[in-house]
């Protein structure tokens, strides 16, 4: 799954990594405490690897490997998803059926929770396809709020009357 | 997110890596920058699990139930 290798190549990491690493693998100590955090929502795998993933986390914040590790429940969890230009597209497109409806409940959901991460590139790809390759594109006229978007867009700016006005 | 130039570099070497697109790579970075727990996507090209970031297809769920139907 994570590739431990892979994190020990990252340039510019010494001991650091090397305490993480054997930190992590300690799963005896460390794991259960975090694991039971996962443990409603995810199968056992998934639980491990959140784990891991948080443990790895809290040490790059500078918490003491030996003694308790103290947080918060937000700072295991903060619930953050990536979208991706597809998930964004569906949304919009009205032709898609099915998918459109998950798509449209997922970014609904996200948009209420204020959980949603975008990055420039998935911004750029949903203009492109939003305004040009779907069967039913956004209109001219209506771009300006597109471009809005993207100008407000640090995280997820996504304008709700964008998304309800396309719905109509 | 922005990509930084030192993203485009990582996402490179994960693409050989990890043999899959770079577009993908570049992506699974930015989220892996945002902190995020989970990405959405459809195309699962991407490794599943990066750097503990669980890589999920909401879609996939429909399409079991559909060929069950």
């Amino acid at each position: 799954m994570v590739n431990e290798e892979e994190y020990h190549s990252k340039p510019g990491e010494g001991s650091h990594k090397k305490r993480q690493s054997y930190c992590v693998e300690e799963r005896n100590l460390i794991k259960p405490a975090f694991k039971r955090f996962f443990e409603t929502d995810h199968n056992e795998e998934e639980c491990y690897e959140l784990s891991k993933r948080k443990v790895i986390n809290i040490l790059n914040k500078g918490y003491h490997l030996g003694g308790k590790i103290i947080c918060s429940r937000e700072e295991l969890m903060n619930g953050r998803v990536f979208l991706d230009t597809n998930i964004l597209v569906y949304a919009h497109d009205l032709d898609a059926g099915m998918k459109h409806r998950v798509a449209l409940k997922i970014v609904k959901d996200i948009w209420d929770k204020k959980t949603g991460v975008v990055s420039t590139q998935v911004l750029q790809e949903f203009y492109m396809t939003v305004t040009k390759k779907i069967g039913n594109p956004i209109l001219p006229s209506k771009r300006g709020e597109l471009s809005g978007l993207m100008h407000a867009g640090k995280l997820w700016k996504i304008r709700w009357r964008l998304l309800s006005g396309h719905l109509k | 997110m922005e990509n930084k130039v030192a993203s485009v570099i990582r996402a490179s070497e994960i693409e050989e890596k990890h043999q899959i697109s770079f577009r993908d790579a570049l992506e699974d970075i930015a989220a892996f920058n945002a902190k995020v727990d989970k990405i959405l996507t459809e195309d699962l090209n991407s490794v599943q699990l990066f750097e503990g970031i669980l890589i999920e297809n909401p879609f996939n769920v429909i399409s079991d139930r559909g060929t069950n139907a």
